[in-house]
């Protein structure tokens, strides 16, 4: 129960306190473009929450394999973005086939935006963190939750204010791009703040 | 709707003033001159740059508009007595030109700029912003005579270290007289600067009340009813200031009664959740940053459901109205 | 871009290098930009392996036949990006050891930058050959001219150095050093770019 527990916290901690985007910034102009549309951003969560977990998992076997197949420690980052490109590409083929072959409406709607959630700095950076950070199968995937929870956190809090962010009082050069950024950023530097100047 | 709506920015920002103003008369008694000279460099600092953005952007400035005399001055009684006039300065010009002004200023902003300006200074100069001196302690202008007085970490940061209630005495505690930001301590008096605000309908009295409850009753489950704890929670880490001028702040507070409780419970639990698992010092800033965004979809979500249940109604009203005529319809003819 | 035949050389440098910079305009690849481009020497690192990693996938990518789905001509261009990060992150081991260490994830994560996924077919690999290399080699130059510049002032304003020498600074601005801080400076520099933008389109007019 106490290692559900671990792993529960991990997944939150991804969530919010290191959010890929508000921590380390990863695919921002993913989240920027996607909190455009708000029709179409519930399917892309799932998308995105379902390739971090499945490539969360694969990457644990991944990373199993490099180790085992002899290449020095020192050379693993060579090697490694080509297999994790490599097991990103089967899973999104793969996933695509079966919703062709099975969900072919649910395909049509969603062939606008798959790519967007599977092939993203979030889902390929997760997997390097992983393999930085993990050692069981678990985390493996209980940190593919975190992470794919933490950029849909991450888009919300985006899109809620989209409006805000683009209306005509805001001074042009600011309207839009330049404060979707600024936006992310004190969002960004709360959950900083919170982080480093706590006194505990 | 509240009728926070319908009074108008400029009296709502009066009675911030006013509310603003005693405190800030206790801050210059406690620290002297020093005091008074950050107070009106803020608001100098701040009403020079919005006339300078507002300029900039080739809009007229409403000459009433003292919203921004109320940040500069909600900036200044965050501050430490000693802190550094750069510090102040740019926390100002954070809080106007990129919290105002970048965000489409008056009406538009979605974070308060005190809380955001304040952290991001307090992230910039750590050792200046965080440090504090003792209360009755005169301090001088000159930057000589200050590197000798002798600063102190506040009291809110003592009483996390230790995990226990503060040594100041409870009558201490109440008049603010214990080492923290030169404005934001004197309990009983914001209290009572609440309620004003309140039956003035200034500040959303759903939205205090409710982060109210949500603190006090936290804070007393997490210490076992320590009524001296829960008194330095409420006094440290401007957790009172905060909910009255940051949190429940007219210019981002959400127009419907719902979405204001609904917000006043999120930052509640949020500042609960800062101040005892990450051991935040000064908790209520980050929660009101954070929970800001939700305010507006809080906002949202609330009118769409006004308006679904409202066609409901009058949907059901419309077709109550056709049966009855059908009913009456079909007596005539019997 | 859109037509090269009206278009001069100047306006085509001005398109591609300041109208729609990577960077402060299309968004693009903003992430190591946020997190690593904190001082010069990190900037001009960046910059290096972005030119290297974008110029070449692209070119490989722009032989794809157009006429496969894109959905699935985007993984290929993916896989050509991860083939061509391979040399290139030995040749920059190799010259520069720390370099890689300074990156992090962010190295790497430049093979799915968002240029390569979201821009290289709308605005590059649909035009002819000849031009596509031009936008691209000015897109690249603009994106590096940003990156360094903004290194630079980052670095300045926040740890008050340039390239590890100290310069006497009153004031020193720490939270620009942070992600954090790299998002509200890259906004503020966009917001900057596009006012420049504003003048001197009031100006030609």
């Amino acid at each position: 129960m106490s290692e559900l527990f671990r792993l529960i916290s991990i997944s939150l901690v991804l969530i919010f306190v290191e959010n890929t985007v508000f921590t380390k910034a990863i695919d921002t102009s993913t989240l920027i473009s996607v909190s455009r549309n708000r029709k179409n951003i519930f399917g892309f969560w799932l998308c995105a929450v379902y390739f971090s977990v499945v490539t969360g998992f694969l990457g644990f076997f991944a990373d199993k394999f490099l180790l085992e197949s002899g290449i020095k420690n020192e050379q693993t980052y060579i090697y490694q973005p080509f297999v994790y490109v490599a097991i990103l590409g089967v899973v999104y083929i793969i996933t695509l086939l079966i919703l062709w072959k099975f969900f072919y409406k649910k395909f049509l709607k969603i062939k606008k935006f798959i790519h967007l959630s599977a092939l993203n700095c979030a889902i390929l950076g997760a997997m390097f963190l992983n393999s930085q950070n993990c050692t069981m199968l678990s985390e493996y995937i209980f940190r593919g939750i975190g992470t794919g929870l933490g950029f849909m956190f991450a888009i919300y809090i985006t899109a809620i204010v989209y409006d805000r962010l683009h209306d005509a009082s805001v001074p042009y050069c600011f309207r839009g791009y330049p404060l979707t950024l600024i936006y992310i950023g004190i969002i960004s530097m709360a959950f900083y703040g919170l982080a480093s100047t706590t006194v505990r | 709707m509240e009728r926070i709506n319908s009074k108008s920015d400029i009296l709502i920002s009066a009675d911030m003033l006013i509310a603003l103003l005693i405190p800030a008369v206790i801050a210059v008694y406690y620290y002297g001159i020093r005091a008074a000279m950050i107070i009106v460099v803020s608001v100098a600092v701040c009403l020079l740059t919005d006339v300078i953005c507002y300029k900039l952007r080739g809009r007229v400035r409403v000459k009433a508009e003292i919203s921004t005399v109320v940040t500069g001055l909600t900036i200044a009684l965050m501050m430490s007595a000693s802190v550094p006039f750069y510090a102040v300065v740019t926390t100002d010009l954070f809080a106007i030109i990129i919290c105002k002004h970048a965000f489409g200023g008056r009406g538009n902003e979605i974070f308060n700029g005190a809380a955001v300006a304040f952290l991001f200074s307090s992230i910039c100069f750590p050792t200046e912003m965080l440090n504090y001196p003792r209360p009755a302690v005169h301090l001088s202008l000159s930057s000589e005579e200050l590197l000798n007085t002798s600063l102190f970490q506040s009291m809110s940061k003592s009483v996390i270290l230790s995990n226990d209630a503060a040594s100041s005495s409870i009558i201490d505690l109440l008049v603010g007289k214990f080492c923290g930001p030169m404005g934001t301590g004197f309990i009983i008096l914001f209290i009572i600067t609440a309620a004003f605000l309140m039956l003035r309908r200034s500040i959303s009295a759903i939205s205090f009340c409710s982060q109210f409850a949500v603190i006090v009753i936290g804070t007393l489950i997490y210490c076992g009813s320590d009524i001296k704890y829960t008194l330095s929670v409420l006094c440290g880490g401007m957790t009172i200031f905060g909910m009255i001028f940051l949190s429940c702040d007219y210019r981002t507070m959400p127009k419907t009664r719902s979405s204001r409780l609904i917000l006043g419970l999120i930052t509640g639990v949020l500042t609960l959740i800062f101040r005892f698992y990450a051991g935040a010092e000064n908790p209520i800033i980050y929660a009101v940053i954070i929970a800001a965004p939700f305010g507006i979809e809080l906002d949202r979500k609330m009118l769409s459901f006004a308006k679904i249940i409202s066609n409901a109604k009058k949907k059901r009203t419309v077709t109550a109205e056709k049966t009855k005529e059908t009913d009456e319809s079909g007596l005539n003819n019997e | 871009m859109n037509n090269p035949k009206k278009e001069s050389l100047s306006s085509v440098i001005y398109n591609s290098m300041v109208r729609n910079n990577l960077v402060l305009v299309l968004g693009t690849a903003i992430a190591p930009v946020i997190v690593v481009a904190n001082t010069l020497k990190n900037a001009a690192i960046l910059a290096l392996t972005f030119s290297v990693i974008t110029f070449f996938t692209m070119l490989l990518s722009s032989f794809i036949p157009q006429k496969l789905v894109y959905t699935v001509r985007v993984i290929i261009y993916i896989a050509i990006g991860a083939l061509v990060y391979v040399p290139t992150a030995i040749i920059i081991s190799s010259l520069f050891p720390q370099a890689l260490q300074n990156m992090g994830i962010y190295f790497p994560l430049l093979i799915t930058n968002s240029f390569i996924i979201f821009h290289s077919d709308t605005a590059f690999l649909t035009e002819k050959k000849g031009r596509m290399m031009l936008d691209l080699i000015l897109g690249i130059i603009g994106y590096d001219i940003v990156v360094l510049i903004f290194g630079l002032i980052r670095e300045i304003i926040s740890t008050g150095e340039i390239n590890g020498n100290v310069i006497t600074l009153p004031i020193l601005f720490k939270a620009f050093y942070q992600p954090f801080g790299g998002f509200i400076l890259l906004g503020i520099f966009a917001a900057v770019l596009r006012g420049i933008l504003l003048l001197i389109k009031k100006v030609s007019n």
